[in-house]
């Protein structure tokens, strides 16, 4: 997104620029160096069509080579679902802690790999598996869910990184009219290592709710409340998260002050219609909500470990068991707790979003109000894995549109999702684990072994990657404050 | 590209509805009559005179599904209705873990609900299980102990209220460490955790004469009761495994899975009463939720009710199964009860029926 220069071709210093500007601007374009800017700043200056082309064909190329061969446990948890349900169970028969529309996607997968294969060969739980488990020290996996339910399940997260990136696209294009731009920001997400780690190898679905939320606000944007809110609902009713952001909803209506207020209303009602029809939707089975409330209040094993990018990370310190325990036993008001003050500090940011946005100019506002709103989630909650931080990282590739830092921050929180996935989290190598399994003659066994043995080197990894990336996430939701709260007439320039 | 740029809400909107529609056509393969994948066996018992019996089996399926039947002699026909299950966060645990130990009674239930069993799950903390214990064991009652520590409300070095009561006919259900090995004591103020106070000669109260060993923590060949009730947990606790000979010398059944010599689960009379005890870890609340239930819904875990036969049978979509079974019928006092599984991983189907 930088025009002029590369990271492989820096600006030569001023002569009275200090050296630690120097090193600071070297220290930046080396991370960006993270996102692979230079060659895709080539790439997008070519032809439209060899543009796309190369991007997504080597997004999509690379995310297909892995997403069959590797697994995690969360791909164990979704196939084991989707094999319940193909073998007649109902949607919580398999305790599972997700929201409906989730669960009924995995009935999909489970019921389409079920014309190709066996129902009760959709999941493969070899001895094997059990001993590498025990032997570690806990039973995650206890099963792996064959390739085809591996690629079909990352095959509908791949198409959701298409429409991300697409939609990406269509904003800065829409907020910049620089192609150029929009095609680096649709690059950056596509070909992110982290979204492509999260995407081909982990299989989370954080790109599904995260895509549904900025589609609310586009199509909000360009007058289709009713289908705002259905996106709305889609984004909740797939991961719970986006309900944390309705005061930001609130106030991209309240910032339509080009609205009439009779008209405002009704885009408000249209909203709140669409948002209750998919809820609706999801939740006509006769006590289906029950069941869900029942499984989310008490969770199957939560609580078991409290780390990821909040406070809570501290209780995964060595010799802080007995937080955990509290925690454990605590869950539910805790989870409680937390939402009341991941609410509130949203509702901070919609506050300043609100006065700023307007009709012409709400790109800029929302962007930053989002990304100050998703952190304040990340804080408030007891974030446990890196796929969360795929939340932010849209918003903070539209930031980066706006200011150079953004692009460092993007650039960095990569990095660190990246090696907060590669290292594990205090345990077994996600990556390494299940791979170890599909491909009989890779054996990281003796890595497992070697990291969970290290009573220094596990924790204080996971420790130290915590830290840096809640610190950096810290820094990004405090300038987004700072630029939410600075007046500005005509809207925010986008950085050339 | 340019379809995008020109038309992004479009696009938008016709995600949104291909999105609604995949969860349409997802809730109708889950919920419309006929659409979700259904398995149905019917057993049947006929006296044929004689002194034998015909057991006729019917099944049929949507989709492919591996069953095992098993008939047992059994002196009471209906399966257990309540159960009781002892969890108490401020006590220690071994071999289990805080989590797994409170996660497997949401796995009991929602297990037995899936199947229609009317089972009746009761949670009980320390004081509570010494409540239970100080009561007579009541007909169609079973207690669930998967912590691998008794609190020291109901067992010490100097007391002990769970072995009178298994005496007196109380069928106890063991997970985790050996029982009986400790006596486990609550938190103290500032503390993480209780205390596990090894009890002298503890295990002998509950297993005399019952040598314990065995390497392997996770065994691969099933014995022919968990072949036939389909007791799917191969994981065992080195060292704390039973030796299958003491077993059948004590007049107890082997249940579970076996290595060598040993075996991981077993079933041992004590009195007029049944200690169930499956030396393993509780780490797998899945596996382990599966394997009670079915071990429940058999009603045959104790070494008194007989085997008379097991089979095992497959059901495709265009292949249904039938066949009949000749018996012989049992004694004074016994019903045959046939017990039909689906041994596939995560299955949901089970069925019992009785003479």
């Amino acid at each position: 997104m930088a025009t002029g220069s590369t990271p492989t071709d820096p600006a030569p210093p001023l002569r009275s620029e200090g050296r630690r500007r120097r090193l600071l601007r070297a220290m930046r374009e080396g991370v960006q160096l993270s996102l692979l800017l230079g060659p895709l700043e080539r790439l997008a200056r070519t032809s439209h069509r060899r543009w796309l082309l190369v991007v997504l064909l080597t997004g999509t190329g690379l995310r297909l080579l892995l997403a069959p061969l590797t697994s995690q446990y969360d791909p164990a948890i979704f196939g084991e679902s989707s094999a319940t349900m193909a073998m007649g169970g109902g949607p919580y028969t398999y305790l599972i802690v997700y929201p409906t529309d989730w669960v009924l996607v995995l009935n999909l997968i489970g019921r389409t790999a079920a014309l190709f294969l066996p129902a009760n060969a959709l999941v493969a739980a070899p001895a094997a598996v059990l001993t590498l488990g025990l032997t570690l020290g806990g039973l995650e996996p206890t099963s792996y869910p064959v390739p085809l339910v591996a690629l079909l399940e990352k095959g509908i997260v791949l198409l959701f990184d298409v429409a991300m990136a697409g939609l990406l696209y269509s904003i800065v294009q829409e907020w910049s009219g620089d192609r150029l731009k929009a095609r680096l920001v649709f690059a950056a997400w596509f070909l992110n290592p982290f979204v492509v780690i999260e995407s081909g190898i982990h299989g989370a679905f954080d790109v599904i709710p995260t895509f549904f939320v900025v589609a609310a606000f586009y199509l909000w944007y360009h007058d289709r409340p009713l289908s705002a809110g259905a996106a709305f609902g889609l984004g909740v009713m797939v991961k719970v998260y986006p309900l944390l952001l309705l005061p930001l909803f609130v106030a991209a209506l309240l910032a339509r002050r080009d609205l009439a207020p009779v008209r405002r209303a009704m885009s408000a009602l249209w909203f709140g219609l669409g948002t209750a029809g998919i809820v609706a939707l999801s939740l006509w089975p006769p006590g289906i909500l029950q069941q869900y409330l029942q499984i989310v209040g008490t969770g199957p094993s939560v609580g078991e470990s409290h780390g990821g990018f909040g406070p809570w990370s501290l209780s995964a310190f060595p010799g802080l068991g007995g937080w955990r325990r509290w925690l454990f036993l605590n869950t539910a008001p805790v989870a409680l707790i937390s939402a009341a003050i991941a609410f509130g500090l949203v509702t901070l940011f919609a506050i300043y979003y609100a006065r700023r946005a307007g009709a012409g100019n709400w790109h800029a506002p929302l962007t930053y109000a989002a990304v100050g709103s998703v952190f304040a989630i990340l804080l408030s909650f007891s974030v446990t894995q890196p796929q969360y931080l795929l939340w932010i990282l849209p918003w903070l590739l539209l930031a980066a549109v706006v200011e150079r830092r953004f692009r460092t921050v993007a650039a960095a929180l990569t990095l660190g999702g990246s090696t907060f996935y590669v290292v594990g989290l205090a345990g077994p190598l996600y990556l390494a684990q299940p791979t170890a399994i599909f491909t009989h003659w890779i054996s990281f066994s003796l890595i497992d072994a070697a990291v969970l043995g290290s009573p220094i080197y596990a924790p204080w990894v996971e420790l130290v990657t915590t830290v840096s990336v809640f610190l950096l996430l810290t820094y990004a939701a405090l300038q987004a404050l700072r630029r939410l709260r600075r007046p500005t007439a005509g809207g925010v320039r986008v950085a050339a | 590209m340019s379809a995008l740029r020109l038309e992004p809400v479009r696009l938008l909107q016709a995600v949104i509805v291909v999105f609604v529609a995949a969860l349409l056509l997802s809730e109708g393969l889950l919920y419309a009559p006929g659409a979700r994948p259904r398995l149905t066996v019917e057993q049947s018992f006929h006296d044929l005179g004689s002194g034998r019996v015909a057991l006729f089996t019917n099944a049929t399926g949507s989709f492919d599904a591996n069953l095992a039947q098993s008939v047992f002699a059994v002196a009471q026909p209906t399966p257990p209705t309540d159960v009781y299950y002892y969890y108490d966060a401020n006590y220690p645990v071994s071999f289990s873990s805080i989590a797994d130990w409170f996660g497997l009674t949401q796995h009991l239930s929602v297990v037995a609900s899936a199947r229609g069993l009317p089972f009746n799950l009761t949670l009980v903390d320390a004081v509570g299980l010494a409540g239970v214990l100080r009561q007579p064991p009541r007909a169609n009652t079973v207690l669930i102990v998967a912590s691998g520590v008794l609190p020291d409300t109901v067992y010490t070095a100097q007391s002990d209220l769970l072995a009178p009561w298994i005496r007196l006919g109380g069928t106890l259900v063991w997970a985790g460490d050996t029982v009986g090995r400790y006596e486990g004591t609550p938190i103290a103020p500032g503390a993480t955790f209780g205390k596990l106070l090894p009890v002298p000669n503890g295990s002998a109260r509950f297993l005399s004469g019952i040598h314990l060993g065995g390497t392997g923590i996770v065994y691969s060949n099933r014995s022919v009761f968990s072949d036939a009730v389909y007791l799917a947990y191969p994981y065992a606790i080195a060292g704390g495994a039973f030796r299958t000979s003491d077993v059948l010398a004590a007049n107890g059944r082997v249940l579970g899975f076996l290595d060598g010599a040993w075996t991981n689960w077993a079933a041992f009379p004590i009195g007029q009463g049944t200690l169930v005890d499956l030396a393993a870890p509780g780490y797998d609340v899945v596996r382990l939720s599966f394997s009670l239930v079915n071990l429940l819904q058999s009603g045959a875990w104790s070494p008194t009710n007989t085997l008379e036969g097991a089979s095992a049978f497959s059901v495709a979509s265009n292949s249904p199964f039938s066949s009949v079974a000749l018996l012989a019928a049992p004694g004074a006092g016994l019903h045959l009860c046939a017990f039909s599984v689906e041994v596939d991983y995560l299955a949901p189907f089970a069925a019992r029926s009785c003479a």
